[in-house]
This record gives C-alpha cells, sequence and structure tokens, in this order.
C-alpha cells in the first residue's frame, strides 16, 4: 500500500488532507520538483528546476527538454513528455505526459504574471 | 529521563541525527515515516523542523559550554571570562620600536606632529607612524619611536625592513631603517583567556599567591584605559624577607618606563598584600650573536632571500615568546637559550630546508631576569637537490 502524503499544490487544505493514490502523489511530486529552486529543498537537495524563473527570462528552446530530464529523476515514471508552448509576451502552457505503470497521466500548469499554477482538467 | 553527561550537553545533535531520530520516534508510533516519498510534502517539512532544531542545539550547547571555562569558547568564552571572573580578553597589540632616519645625505628639514610621519615595511606593506614629535634637520640622524597603525602579528616588522617613505611621500637623500624587530601581538587566545580566568582567581585573596601577580602584570591597564603590552613576567619563586621580585617583557622586549609604571602600579593594586614588597623591573637584553648557515633544496619561486626572510621571521616569533631567564633542564637551576632550539626554529621555517649549521652551538645561560635579543646573520645556500 502506498504510504500516505499530505496534499499540498498551492497550499495545505484546511484540514490537512492526505492522500494514498500514487497518481495524486506522483503529479504533486512532479509538480513541485518542476517549480522548487534548484538545491531549495532540504531533503532532497539534488531536485528542481525553478520553472517560474525559467520562464522569467528570454525563452529557452531546451526548456522542455530539461524539464523531461527533470520529471526523469523520480524513479516511478516510465516516460515524460513536456510541450511548453508561449500564450502572450509573459504567459506559457506547460503540458505534461506522464506515464506511470502502464497508465497516462496528463497535467497542465500555466506560467503568466501571478506565477506557476495547475489548471485542473 | 536520565541526566545528561557533560559531553552530551555540550555535543549539538546535528541536522541528520535529528531527522533519524525524528523518523524513529514516527515509526516507534506505526507512522510509515521511512516510506514517506524522498523530497514529498511530509519529508521537506519533517527535515525543515529539524533543521531548526538542530540549530537551537548549538546555541544550547554553547550555553552549557558557557558555564565550563575549559570548554567555553570564541565569544562564548569572553562572557564566561567577564561576566564569572572579571576577566576581558587582552586586545591585539600594535608593533612598537624604533626607526632611524638617517638624513646626513639629504638637504631637507622635516617637522612632524605625533602621528603625522608614516613610513612602510617594504616586505610586508604594513605601515607605521612616530609615537612623538619630530624633528629632522639637514645633515642630522635621528631615531624615534614609531607604532604600527594596524594592531596584531602581521603588523610585525623584521630588522631593516621599514625603508618606505609614505608621509612624506619621498626624502630626497634621506633613508630609513629599523635596527630591530617590531613585534605585534594578536589577541589572547583562548587558552591564553582561560589562564587569565584562573590566574584572577588568585588576585582575589590577600595572601600573595602567584596567580594574583600574574594577572597584575598581564592586565596592567595605562591612564586611558588600553592593556599594557606584557607577554612574558617572571616571578621570583620564595624570600624569606618578604620580597616578590617580578621580571617583565614584552614581545619586542623590555617596557618603555611609562608603561612599567603602570605594571608597577596595577600590582599595587590588585595583588601585593601589606606584609609583601612587589616590585616589577624590566627583563635585562642578553645578545645572542650567531652565524647561521641554512641548506635548501632548491625550489621554482623560492630565493635564497625568500628563506632568509622565512627563517628570520621564524626566529623572531619564536623569542617573542621565549620565557624569561630561559628554559630549565631539572635538576639544574640555569636557564638557556638553547642555539639547537634556535636551529631547529631555522630549519622548520621553510620545509626546503634540509639542514642548517650554526657558528656557536653553546647554549647561552640567562639568569634571572634576563630575555635574550637575536642578532643572527644568514648564509644560504640553495642547491639542486637534497644533499647525499
Amino acid at each position: 500500500m502506498t504510504a500516505p502524503e499530505l496534499i499540498l499544490l498551492e497550499d495545505m487544505d484546511l484540514y490537512a488532507l492526505e492522500t494514498t493514490d500514487p497518481l495524486v502523489q506522483i503529479e504533486q511530486d512532479i509538480i513541485h520538483r518542476l517549480i522548487e529552486t534548484p538545491g531549495s529543498n532540504p531533503d532532497d537537495p539534488s531536485r528542481g528546476l525553478g520553472l517560474e524563473d525559467q520562464l522569467s527570462g528570454p525563452f529557452d528552446p531546451q526548456l522542455a527538454r530539461r524539464c523531461e530530464t527533470e520529471c526523469r529523476k523520480d524513479q516511478r515514471l516510465t516516460s515524460v513528455k513536456v510541450e511548453i508552448t508561449q500564450t502572450d509576451s509573459v504567459s506559457f502552457r506547460i503540458d505534461l505526459e506522464l506515464e506511470v505503470d502502464g497508465a497516462v497521466l496528463g497535467v497542465v500548469l500555466i506560467k503568466d504574471a501571478a506565477g506557476v499554477r495547475r489548471v485542473l482538467q | 529521563m536520565t541526566t545528561p553527561s557533560i559531553e552530551e550537553l555540550t555535543t549539538p545533535a546535528t541536522a541528520d541525527e535529528t531527522f533519524e531520530k525524528m523518523l524513529d520516534m514516527l515509526e516507534a508510533v506505526q507512522i510509515p515515516a521511512r516510506s514517506w516519498a524522498v523530497g514529498g510534502v511530509f519529508r521537506t517539512i519533517l527535515r525543515v523542523v529539524a533543521s531548526l532544531f538542530a540549530a537551537l542545539s548549538v546555541i544550547v550547547s554553547n550555553i552549557a559550554k558557557m558555564g565550563i571555562l575549559e570548554k567555553a569558547e570564541g565569544a562564548w568564552l569572553d562572557l564566561l571570562a567577564w561576566f564569572g571572573y572579571g576577566v576581558l580578553r587582552i586586545p591585539a597589540t600594535f608593533a612598537t620600536g624604533s626607526l632611524t632616519f638617517d638624513n646626513s645625505a639629504g638637504g631637507g628639514s622635516y617637522s612632524f606632529a605625533a602621528r603625522a610621519f608614516r613610513a612602510q615595511d617594504s616586505v610586508t606593506k604594513k605601515v607605521y607612524t612616530n609615537v612623538s614629535a619630530t624633528s629632522i634637520t639637514p645633515g642630522a640622524t635621528v631615531t624615534f619611536d614609531i607604532i604600527a597603525e594596524e594592531a596584531g602579528a602581521l603588523s610585525t616588522a623584521q630588522p631593516g625592513e621599514i625603508t618606505v617613505f609614505v608621509a612624506p611621500a619621498n626624502a630626497p637623500g634621506a633613508t630609513l631603517s629599523n635596527a630591530a624587530a617590531l613585534v605585534g601581538v594578536d589577541a589572547e587566545s583562548d587558552a591564553e583567556l582561560r589562564q587569565s580566568a584562573k590566574d584572577k582567581l588568585g588576585s582575589v585573596t590577600n595572601g600573595g599567591p602567584r596567580g594574583a601577580y600574574a594577572y597584575a602584570v598581564r592586565h596592567a591597564e595605562r591612564t586611558d584605559g588600553s592593556i599594557v603590552d606584557v607577554n612574558r613576567v617572571s616571578i621570583s619563586r620564595s624570600s624569606s624577607k618578604g620580597f616578590v621580585t617580578m621580571y617583565v617583557a614584552s614581545a619586542s622586549g623590555p617596557l618603555t618606563i611609562a608603561d612599567l609604571a603602570f605594571v608597577n602600579r596595577s600590582v599595587e593594586l590588585l595583588a601585593r598584600p601589606d606584609t609583601v614588597t612587589a616590585r616589577a623591573y624590566n627583563a635585562t637584553t642578553v645578545p645572542f650573536s650567531r652565524t647561521i648557515t641554512i641548506w635548501a633544496s632548491r625550489t621554482d619561486g623560492v630565493s635564497a632571500s625568500d628563506i632568509e626572510d622565512f627563517a628570520q621571521a621564524a626566529e623572531t616569533e619564536f623569542l617573542a615568546t621565549y620565557p624569561i631567564g630561559g628554559n630549565v633542564k631539572p635538576p639544574s637551576t640555569q636557564g638557556y637559550l638553547y642555539g639547537d632550539a634556535v636551529t631547529g626554529i631555522a630549519k622548520s621555517s621553510h620545509p626546503s630546508i634540509f639542514d642548517v649549521d650554526i657558528d656557536n652551538t653553546a647554549d647561552m645561560p640567562l639568569d634571572t631576569g634576563e630575555i635574550a635579543v637575536l642578532t643572527l646573520v644568514f648564509i644560504v645556500n640553495i642547491v639542486d637537490g637534497e644533499a647525499a
């Protein structure tokens, strides 16, 4: 059985809800891995891409590949595909396709002036 | 809960140790903490708490150490020394000595207010200034007292190194030179401060223990509150007539007359009981003149002049703390400056040196109240490869 994890994307739920759903956990962990500044997580200093900072400067055409490289550090993923689309001068849409144990999980993030957040589909 | 040992109390926990302990405790109550994903929310929060706890334990251990003289360190030792023993750490001293301004070939006339003249060590680039107002007329040679602008050992100047004019920027035809080393001393180390605190305990009795005199001498204050530069004191062992005789010296040698008076005043205020006559005198200098031949392997970037500088600096530092009256080999009571100690210091001054010869191997006796002053001539031989 998967160990429980606190649900925390933008913030914790008022009741500090947990989940034992592995797909929910992977989705949350991947999003955190992409948005955390490199080295900022005291439990795993090797992780983090700093996606908001990366999308705040001149656009790097290799960023999608670097996102994939960062995601592949999570051993639970079988494969990962990332596409980044610029929607206006400061905004981007980031589409993630995560394969876990044969199941495919689609995750959409947007980055705009307010920062990076998940889009519920 | 068992009482922690002194070692446990004074050893802080690391963040990793604390984190592991937390995982153990959670697992013990059936919370699968070791199954949490690395980098996940639960573990990250726990890691933050462990880091903060570890930082707090550093503060706690320092507070615990602050109560034990032998364990307190740095700023915490300063607090214990002051609040527990009334002792302040002796700050770094300014190197002092004499400088000769040779204007015999110069036509300029110079007049400097105190601290207006400045000269520089050609090797260390440290700057020194005149202590009192000084005037030099055309053709005259004047020797006057100078003091380093920066406190501490880095302002130590070897003989003959203070040769550069700074203010004035130049003096046509004139030269500068210091015949003797000027030695600066760094602030009291933790070990020295602990000893001062122990000596201070002696000063609160009126029985005249040795620690009381040592404390009074080392912590003599001038009228401006600065500490007199005394780094060595020799206290007479016994007297049937109630006389206590002390000999004192700074790292550079004897004290000034004014500073010696401050030392005696401190002894009078802090240490001397009514039934005793106590007096501090300047240590008497005894020259130790030798020619030292240094043998060194050729090393890229290290010249014979460099090796001579290393050896001279090492000898100056060695002699700055050599005890008054020399070192004694019991049962003999005669102190000496040992010739092989001097050669040993020279040999260890640079790794390329493989041997040192001295023209006179005899040890020099030092009587009560005497300190040695080195006058060394160095001959440096650089050889290709070590001698067979």
